[in-house]
């Protein structure tokens, strides 16, 4: 895709979303490295390096560092609590390494001549479906057969239930759908976007100098999507977890 | 007309379930604002479930959006 739009002069927005193997392997047994994979081993690299460094002496009293690991841990701490109460604290490790792997990810795809690994639906997609397993695991594992009354909201007529039940059905199942699509739409439609006022400004000089502004700002903009979209989707696997933790109605 | 330009014009067509998205969210940004500002102690209490909601009205776009990927790239 990407040589064919190049050849003919066009614009090449998708060919930051290609996957290929990374150029230290081409040829080697080990093609299947990709530039995908790179940069989810770079992510959680990462992660984990920065956590290991901030914790290592830790004390009583936080140093500067220490500090920093403790906020992002607070920060998971009150998105878990406000969404699933106590119960929720044996999945706060899930729910901000899912926060913190999409943020780093996001955030290395900020990064010039990076690679977005947020950008392929398949990984969203599979995280996705993972939470959507999840759900359904513990919430049967917990509650037995009873934990189906979710799908049966209490307090409706009785003629109505038929519909409401089928609407609950819908609605559950959609979700690793629309879960998925939000973040891999996001961050390509932002990629795409970044690219196209890139390669306008890059025509010609006072273009450039005058699209530097919206540059600026749309960068920006993508730095607050990535921190955005990842808090959404580790927000909204905390949600859908709360289902299967408590039965409200 | 061949099939190639009818293709581009229903992905375009289908987007517009963008603008149903659209004014769901100005609302719910619109009565958050307001209500923050007429109880700002309330904000935090708000705030996680203003993206609940921001995240859940957004899906109906993005079901949009995949009618049109679809349209475009499967069929």
């Amino acid at each position: 895709m990407a040589d064919s739009t190049e050849a003919k002069g066009g614009f090449d927005l998708m060919g930051q979303f290609v996957i290929k193997p990374i150029k230290a392997v081409e040829g080697t047994p080990f093609e299947f490295f990709t530039n995908s994979a790179l940069f989810m081993v770079l992510t959680v690299a990462v992660i984990t390096l920065l956590m290991i460094i901030f914790t290592m002496n830790a004390r009583v009293v936080p140093g500067r560092t220490q500090t920093l690991s403790e906020i992002i841990y607070d920060f998971g701490f009150g998105l878990v609590s406000d969404i699933m109460g106590k119960h929720g604290r044996p999945f706060l490790p899930f729910v901000l390494s899912i926060f913190l792997f999409v943020f780093v990810a996001n955030i290395w795809g900020m990064m010039p001549y990076s690679f977005t690994v947020m950008s392929h639906v398949a990984l969203t997609a599979f995280m996705a479906v993972v939470i959507f397993g999840m759900v359904i695991f513990i919430g049967v594992r917990r509650h037995g057969l009873k934990w189906f009354s979710l799908f049966a909201p209490s307090g409706v007529p009785g003629w109505l239930l038929p519909f409401m039940i089928f609407i609950e059905v819908l609605s559950f199942f959609v979700r690793p759908l629309t879960h998925s699509l939000r973040l891999f739409a996001n961050m390509t439609a932002g990629h795409i976007v970044l690219k196209v006022i890139g390669t306008f400004a890059s025509f010609t000089l006072i273009g450039g100098i005058a699209l530097l502004p919206a540059l600026i700002a749309i960068s920006a903009l993508e730095f607050l999507v990535a921190y955005l979209q990842a808090y959404i989707f580790a927000l909204l696997a905390a949600v859908y977890l709360a289902d299967a933790v408590e039965l409200h109605h | 007309m061949t099939l190639e330009m009818f293709k581009a014009l229903g992905a375009g067509l289908a987007t517009m379930g963008f603008i149903g998205a659209g004014i769901g969210l100005g609302t719910i940004f619109g009565n958050y604002f307001q209500a923050v500002s007429r109880n700002p102690a309330s904000q935090d209490k708000f705030q996680t479930w203003l993206f609940v909601g921001f995240a859940l009205t957004e899906a109906l776009g993005i079901f949009a959006l995949l009618i049109a990927f679809m349209i475009m790239f499967v069929i």
